[in-house]
């Protein structure tokens, strides 16, 4: 446990940093960083945001990169650095098969769809994007905005949470001796 | 369970984009405020399929209030939403995101924390665990002091 339960002297925002230093590794911290890195940024960026000097941002990254946790790109003059899409979605993919039940995650998906569909007919545009360009700060709109970005998020990703139903690889041999059986039924042989 | 309407969603004064809510930040949130403050009862997202908020109940309250909750929204873009309402009904919340209106890292003031007024917020800070952290320091001194007043103080005298 942490001293953030303690009150802390003089301001605020000196104090949590201090806090966050004293009581994090300098790998912790690259890491905690690197988690709101949503668009490729270069070591030294992230270095000075986690409070590390460059070299040990960098041995840390790459360290992260290895592991899958970090996105690289090389086509620019150095190595750049974001967090892994695949990583964040395999959290979540995870979360909803382990929590909903495949009936559950296909009205989630139907539900899902129905609001999506929805902000189509309000708006009159196909996307979320579509209607951030025609909208200026004065208008009411950007609420409706991240919500549905988030429902294209959530519906890709309860796809795929269902889709981890149809895959049991123990079960292969099972699945298509049923599948076998069931198809000469159906076509009348006898097996 | 707070008073009825602790779960609707706060006014609409987000204008600019502030991208979808960021589930792994608000995971790391979530985590802190259960290592670090005891009194947490419970931590939990809205919604398995479609989360937009995270949950934060505390057994006590500031004054004589018996129980309060924090609803927090992390942004993509690093905007923030940390909305405090207690047993009393006492609303407050500390925001960052666009508004013309407004500064744009602000406070809306308790009692009522209404969505077209804020001033500017103490807390300047922008990395999710320093926030985290000031908001639970804030909710702290004002807990122990038994007193709203302060809230949006960021100098704490020794």
């Amino acid at each position: 446990m942490g001293d953030a339960d303690q009150l802390w002297t003089g301001d605020i925002n000196e104090a949590v940093i201090e806090e966050w230093k004293a009581e994090t590794s300098p790998f912790e911290r690259v890491r905690e960083v690197l988690l709101t890195v949503t668009t490729f940024q270069y070591a030294g960026a992230i270095a000075e945001q986690a409070a590390v000097s460059e070299s040990t941002a960098r041995k840390h990254l790459t360290v992260l990169a290895d592991s899958g946790f970090a996105e690289i790109d090389t086509s620019g003059q150095g190595t750049r650095y974001k967090r892994s899409r695949e990583t964040i979605a395999m959290q979540r993919i995870k979360e909803l098969h382990t929590e909903l039940s495949r009936d559950e995650l296909i009205l989630g998906i139907r539900d899902l769809k129905t609001q999506i569909q929805a902000y189509q007919d309000d708006y009159n545009v196909i996307d979320p994007n579509a209607l951030a360009v025609d909208l200026s700060a004065d208008e009411d709109g950007w609420e409706a905005i991240s919500d549905w970005q988030a429902l294209e998020d959530d519906l890709k990703l309860a796809q795929a949470a269902l889709s981890l139903y149809d895959f049991d690889p123990d079960l292969d041999e099972h699945i298509s001796e049923d599948a076998h059986g069931a198809l000469a039924d159906r076509i009348g042989l006898s097996v | 369970m707070v008073d009825s309407d602790s779960g609707d969603r706060p006014e609409d004064d987000i204008a600019g984009a502030v991208g979808p809510p960021d589930t792994a930040v608000m995971r790391l949130l979530r985590e802190q405020f259960r290592r670090d403050e005891p009194l947490v009862e419970s931590s939990a997202f809205d919604s398995v399929l479609q989360p937009r908020e995270l949950v934060v109940t505390f057994a006590d309250g500031i004054g004589p209030a018996t129980h309060c909750q924090l609803s927090i929204t992390w942004y993509q873009s690093g905007a923030y939403r940390f909305h405090h309402v207690d047993s009393e009904g006492v609303n407050w919340r500390f925001d960052r995101h666009p508004n013309p209106h407004l500064p744009p890292k602000h406070f809306h003031e308790p009692p009522e924390g209404a969505g077209h007024t804020a001033v500017e917020s103490c807390i300047q800070v922008e990395k999710p665990r320093t926030v985290g952290r000031a908001v639970h320091k804030l909710w702290r001194r004002a807990y122990e002091t038994g007193t709203h007043e302060v809230i949006n103080t960021g100098q704490n005298p020794p």
